[in-house]
């Protein structure tokens, strides 16, 4: 499994704990069986203290307007309930800045010494360079030819609304435009 | 017995609803095969180039169009990182307040040439007629111009550039001080 976390952040986690199991959302978010079928593999009667179960959510999640939080952190809680496992064996790793407070309004009733941790971090793997990006200097103005770039990959609803804008407003003459829409 | 399942929210549709559906209704979806500008050369999320694509010297601003749009979270990608990464300014078509999340980390952007009024609209329809509004603006001046407001930006951009050089070391410093 490879994990979405920038790989010294994850080596500073497996030196701190014993991780009982690690995966990212994405295996899990369109089948939460696969989560449950996990969870059932490493659940035990006796958790060590140092025990934890690492869950890395690092792409984009589902919200709908009926709901105060989103599904990944409601069945990501209902899994764990429903095996009867310690909220405290979680450790949960995100770049959704924002997301605990999901978590203490699905835990609000929770005893405060059985929580997540939850940790909001940049540091999602292959996001930010590991390798380590060099500061760069040199700027050239003078060899500018298209006044804007514009590189969309997959279909989203608002990057063909906005290449809709481009196109009645006479501006895909300005911008430089990369879109591979066929890729969903 | 209950079965597991029931309890559980059903996966969803599909994993990118981003609660587009006022805009999304006014969409033309003529768009649906594969284009490319022949300025832009390579494979941009190539993890070797992705941050020295030599094609953005050709360019004023980069048009960021980010993995999401309305979504209850400032949500970050390598689109955005690019941009700064090849010292150019980025107009970001993403989440509301996206541009204050990325001034929290130090980064600075360009109010001084952009009219980034945008960011601070929630509602999503609204926040991308601003957008697009910003964009064309931008876009419909002169090319000696745009030249000009990039070399006004320059010391921005550049402390950009240093920001994100020890992005990663600052990151990982706060990482270790959470667990």
């Amino acid at each position: 499994m490879n994990i979405e976390l920038h790989k010294t952040a994850l080596a500073h986690i497996e030196s701190k704990f014993n991780i009982l199991l690690k995966l990212n959302v994405r295996k899990f978010d369109y089948d939460w069986t696969v989560l449950l079928e996990n969870l059932k593999q490493i659940k035990t009667t006796n958790f060590s203290s140092n025990d934890r179960i690492l869950i890395c959510h690092m792409d984009t999640g589902y919200y709908d307007s009926l709901l105060p939080v989103g599904i990944v952190t409601i069945n990501l809680i209902r899994c764990f309930q429903l095996l009867d496992i310690p909220m405290y064996l979680l450790i949960f790793i995100t770049n959704h800045y924002g997301i605990s407070q999901e978590f203490n309004l699905l835990l609000a009733d929770h005893p405060l010494q059985d929580r997540p941790t939850i940790i909001e971090t940049l540091l999602s793997r292959g996001v930010l360079s590991e390798n380590g990006y060099k500061q760069k200097t040199l700027l050239n103005a003078e060899s500018i030819e298209k006044p804007g770039l514009c590189m969309v990959g997959a279909q989203r609803s608002h990057r063909v609304a906005l290449l809709n804008f481009f196109k009645n407003n006479n501006l895909l003459n300005s911008i430089a435009i990369s879109a591979n829409f066929a890729k969903k | 017995m209950i079965s597991p399942q029931n309890l559980l929210i059903p996966f969803p549709c599909t994993r990118i609803n981003d609660l587009f559906v006022d805009v999304n209704s006014k969409i033309d979806f003529s768009y649906n095969t594969f284009a490319r500008d022949p300025i832009i050369k390579g494979g941009p999320n190539d993890p070797v180039t992705r941050f020295s694509a030599d094609f953005y010297q050709q360019i004023g601003v980069d048009i960021v169009c980010e993995t999401v749009f309305a979504y209850p979270y400032p949500f970050i990608t390598e689109k955005t990182y690019r941009s700064i990464a090849c010292l150019r300014p980025f107009i970001i078509v993403g989440p509301y307040q996206l541009l204050e999340f990325i001034k929290s980390f130090g980064f600075q952007t360009f109010s001084v040439i952009i009219d980034e009024s945008y960011d601070q609209i929630k509602n999503p329809e609204e926040r991308f007629l601003s957008v697009c509004n910003s964009i064309k603006e931008f876009v419909s001046r002169p090319i000696e111009q745009i030249r000009n407001d990039i070399i006004s930006i320059a010391p921005i951009l550049e402390h950009n550039s240093k920001v994100l050089s020890r992005l990663v070391d600052k990151e990982l410093e706060i990482f270790k001080s959470k667990i």
